[in-house]
Parts: structure tokens; C-alpha cells; sequence
């Protein structure tokens, strides 16, 4: 029953309750900080630049009790993605790449223009995640939508509607785990009649058509619970307009100087690359 | 859609269950032998969402799902999540999804048989036409070997997926027009 039990595993979050300074600040000065940190990390043309946001991200975290450990914990699921866009950079050649050729195996050839893009790669991914992890590790669950909302408000005036969008992601979230359940409970009961999953026989085309049968009652079974839920929501009287919520996110001090700091990481980062060469 | 007072609500609730249906989607995830990109059913869920919910709900069910992974939970294919695969190999597939959404939703509106069909096969069009374009833009790679590696391992599977996706559309949406009370105009 492997490939069923996995279905589980759609694990919310890795919210790390806690009471530092950095936990306690409002929603929109961590977006701010994650925005920050991820931005110089993709944009810096420098190694040093590049790997700034890792170390504030890293001391950062520190200072909010989490360590580096369960911080680039999140780097590891993507080290696939890593290794195949190292591959496509040597398998590939640039043309009219003049650089020198460090390493040469027949046909391949791993040049230093490339060998360089694949470490800017790497730090970038670190810079990336670590940050992500930072923000998910001291952001819960309800401050995450609410920040959303707030980012977004401003869009209100042309048209859109931001407060729809965390609702639906705010619903989304607590209804993952219900249709994983939903669907783990569909494929045994298929797999208890006979159905075959993640045996791992027969190939990939087997193993879709294996799937695919769960696919209609997974969405006919949703759809029953969206039902349920706007019923819900209406005879609770649920409007946009005015509405209120449990949560309060005060401003503790020094949350201004803290997005300052925000923007001066990010241009400190960019300052790198003038100091340092490439 | 209309979204009359009705329909936020009901909106919001399918917007939402087919946001987490591509967030399940994403676990039933095939690898293929060739490439980065595996076969999953979130761009299923995508392209049905976007041709059940219209033009408004349909994309705004894509972009939580998006927000949701971007935020860091394990919901993009194969278990991952975080920011950083809107700027990584299959970023493309992921905006893909929304604006897929969009499309279908928009050619959708009528719920005619050819208009589904249409609807479905354009929005999984959509799909790996982004995507193509983000292996090739974010990798640094010709566009052959982008269109080799993200587009052609996909036809057989989506083409399967994007029949199925007009199918149900045909079949589940009176239910989901009955709960916006879009269509009829009562309610």
C-alpha cells in the first residue's frame, strides 16, 4: 500500500511557536523581510551578494530560537532540481562561450563561464530556501492569510479582489487535509476491490491509469463539501463588507526600524556586488 | 460568474476545494523517465477548475494554490513547495496554471459541448506553452531542448487529461451552477 499512506503526509506548515522578537512582529514587516531576502538572493550578481540573505536569514533565526539545521532543512527536496539545472549548464554549451575550459570528458565540457553559473545557482537555492524556511518557521498559519490580505489591500482600487484571495487560501489550507484523507480513503477502498497502486509495475502509464479513476469521486465528493460550506457560510451571514477579525497583530516597538532593516539588507546585498568581484 | 451576494459564498467554498484539490493533486505525481517534470493531476484540477468556476473563480482557485505552495507547504509536485519554484525549472507550469485557468474560463462560459472541448484543450495548450517558455527562459537552454524535455513527454497524458476535463466539466456543471446560482439567475 505504498503511494497510499503518502497522501497523509500533505503536512501543513513547520510553524515554530515561539515568543521572540521575531515571532511578534506583524505580519507585513516579516512579508517585508521575506521579500527582501529573497530578492537580493535572486537578483545579486555577486557569490557574496547572494549569500548575504542565508546569513541574516541564518542569524535571524538564531535570534528567533530556530536553528540552521531545521532552517535548510527545506533545501534538500529541491537538490534534484539543483543537479538537473547543473546538468542542462554543462550538457549544453553557450555559444560562442570563450571561457576557459576547466573539464573536458569527450564531447562534454564544463567551462568556467559554467561552472560559475552552477555555484550562482546553488547559493541562490540556499539564499531561497533558507529564507522561505525562516518565514514559515515563525509565521502561523492565520498570520500568513492576513498578511496576504493586508499586502494586497491596495489592489482593492483596481478592481480585484484580495480578500477573496486569502479567503479562498485561508479555506484551502484547512481543506487540504481533508481531500488528501478523502483520497486516501477512495484508493483503499478501490485498492481493496483489486485496484493497483504504486506496485510500481507496468510503468508510468499503468500507474496513471491506476489514478485516474480516483479523480471523479475525489471532485464529486469536493464539490458536495463546497455545498456544505457556502450553506454554511451564508446562513452565518458571511459578507465582504465589513468585516471583523478574531486576530490582532499589534505593532510592538522598533517594528519600523525593523522594516528598515528589511531594505537595507536588500541593498546592502546589491552593494556586494560592487565590492566584491565576480 | 456573477458574483452576486449569493455567490461569494459559494464562490469562495469551490474556488477554495479546488484549490486544495490541486494541492492534493500534486501527490499523485508520476515521474516521468525523462526531465524534471513529472505527470501530476494538479494541471487537471486546473483546467477543470478554471472551466467549472468561469473567468473569476477559476484563476483565483489557481493562485491560492500557487500562494499556498509559494508559502512554503509541500504542494507543488512531488511534495515540494517554497518560493523558489516560481523562480526554478517548472515556475512556468505553475503561473501556467492560472493563467489556463483564465482561458478556459473565458471560452467556457457557455457550457457547450464544443465550447468545453475547446476551453480544455487551450487551457492545457496554455499550460505547456509556459511551461516551455519557463524551462527555456529560467534554465538557460535552446528552445528545442526546452520543448523536447517539457512539452512533447506531456501530449499523450494531457491530451487523455484535457478529454477527461471537458467530459466533467459537461457532467458536474449544472451541480456547480445550481450552488453559484450563476446561470438561472434565481437564488
Amino acid at each position: 500500500m505504498r503511494g497510499i499512506e503518502f497522501f497523509r503526509n500533505v503536512s501543513i506548515g513547520q510553524y515554530r511557536a515561539g515568543s521572540s522578537y521575531v515571532h511578534r512582529l506583524t505580519p507585513a514587516t516579516k512579508y517585508l523581510w521575506l521579500l527582501a531576502l529573497m530578492v537580493s538572493g535572486i537578483a545579486s550578481a555577486s557569490y557574496a551578494g547572494a549569500l548575504l540573505p542565508l546569513a541574516l536569514a541564518l542569524a535571524l533565526g538564531a535570534a528567533a530560537g530556530i536553528g540552521p539545521g531545521f532552517l535548510l532543512r527545506g533545501v534538500k527536496p529541491i537538490v534534484p532540481f539543483i543537479v538537473f539545472t547543473g546538468l542542462l549548464q554543462v550538457l549544453f554549451s553557450w555559444p560562442g562561450d570563450g571561457s576557459r575550459v576547466l573539464l573536458a570528458l569527450g564531447p562534454i565540457s564544463l567551462s568556467a563561464r559554467e561552472a560559475r553559473l552552477v555555484l550562482m545557482t546553488v547559493a541562490r537555492t540556499l539564499s531561497l530556501m533558507t529564507a522561505i524556511g525562516l518565514f514559515t518557521s515563525v509565521t502561523s498559519e492565520g498570520e500568513t492569510v492576513h498578511g496576504i490580505e493586508d499586502l494586497l489591500a491596495p489592489l482593492e482600487r483596481l478592481g480585484l479582489h484580495p480578500a477573496r484571495l486569502a479567503l479562498a487560501v485561508g479555506i484551502a489550507l484547512r481543506f487540504v487535509p481533508m481531500i488528501a484523507g478523502e483520497l486516501e480513503s477512495i484508493a483503499k477502498a478501490q485498492a481493496s476491490r483489486g485496484a493497483d497502486f504504486g506496485s510500481g509495475r507496468g510503468g508510468p502509464i499503468a500507474k496513471a491509469r491506476a489514478y485516474l479513476p480516483l479523480f471523479v469521486p475525489v471532485t464529486v465528493r469536493a464539490l458536495e463539501r463546497a455545498e456544505l460550506l457556502a450553506e454554511a457560510m451564508e446562513s452565518r451571514g458571511y459578507a465582504e463588507k465589513g468585516r471583523t477579525r478574531l486576530a490582532s497583530y499589534p505593532e510592538q516597538g522598533g517594528e519600523a526600524l525593523a522594516r528598515l532593516a528589511a531594505v537595507a539588507a536588500c541593498l546592502a546585498s546589491f552593494a556586494m556586488d560592487h565590492f566584491f568581484s565576480r | 460568474m456573477k458574483s452576486s451576494q449569493r455567490g461569494i459564498p459559494a464562490g469562495a467554498a469551490l474556488a477554495s476545494l479546488f484549490a486544495a484539490l490541486c494541492c492534493a493533486g500534486a501527490y499523485i505525481s508520476i515521474p516521468l523517465p525523462i526531465g524534471p517534470v513529472p505527470l501530476t493531476l494538479t494541471n487537471l484540477f486546473a483546467v477543470t477548475g478554471g472551466l467549472l468556476l468561469g473567468p473569476l473563480w477559476g484563476p483565483l482557485a489557481c493562485l491560492a494554490y500557487i500562494a499556498i505552495g509559494a508559502l512554503g507547504f509541500p504542494v507543488f509536485s512531488g511534495g515540494r513547495g517554497g518560493l523558489a519554484h516560481l523562480a526554478g525549472p517548472t515556475g512556468g507550469y505553475l503561473v501556467g496554471y492560472a493563467v489556463a485557468a483564465l482561458a478556459s474560463g473565458l471560452l467556457a462560459r457557455k457550457r457547450g459541448a464544443l465550447a468545453s472541448a475547446l476551453g480544455s484543450a487551450i487551457g492545457f495548450a496554455t499550460i505547456l506553452a509556459l511551461g516551455a517558455v519557463g524551462l527555456k527562459v529560467l534554465n538557460d537552454i535552446p528552445w528545442g531542448k526546452a520543448i523536447a524535455a517539457g512539452v512533447l513527454p506531456f501530449l499523450p497524458g494531457d491530451a487523455i487529461k484535457a478529454a477527461l476535463a471537458a467530459v466533467l466539466c459537461r457532467r458536474l456543471g449544472p451541480f456547480v451552477d445550481s450552488l453559484t446560482g450563476a446561470r438561472d439567475g434565481s437564488a
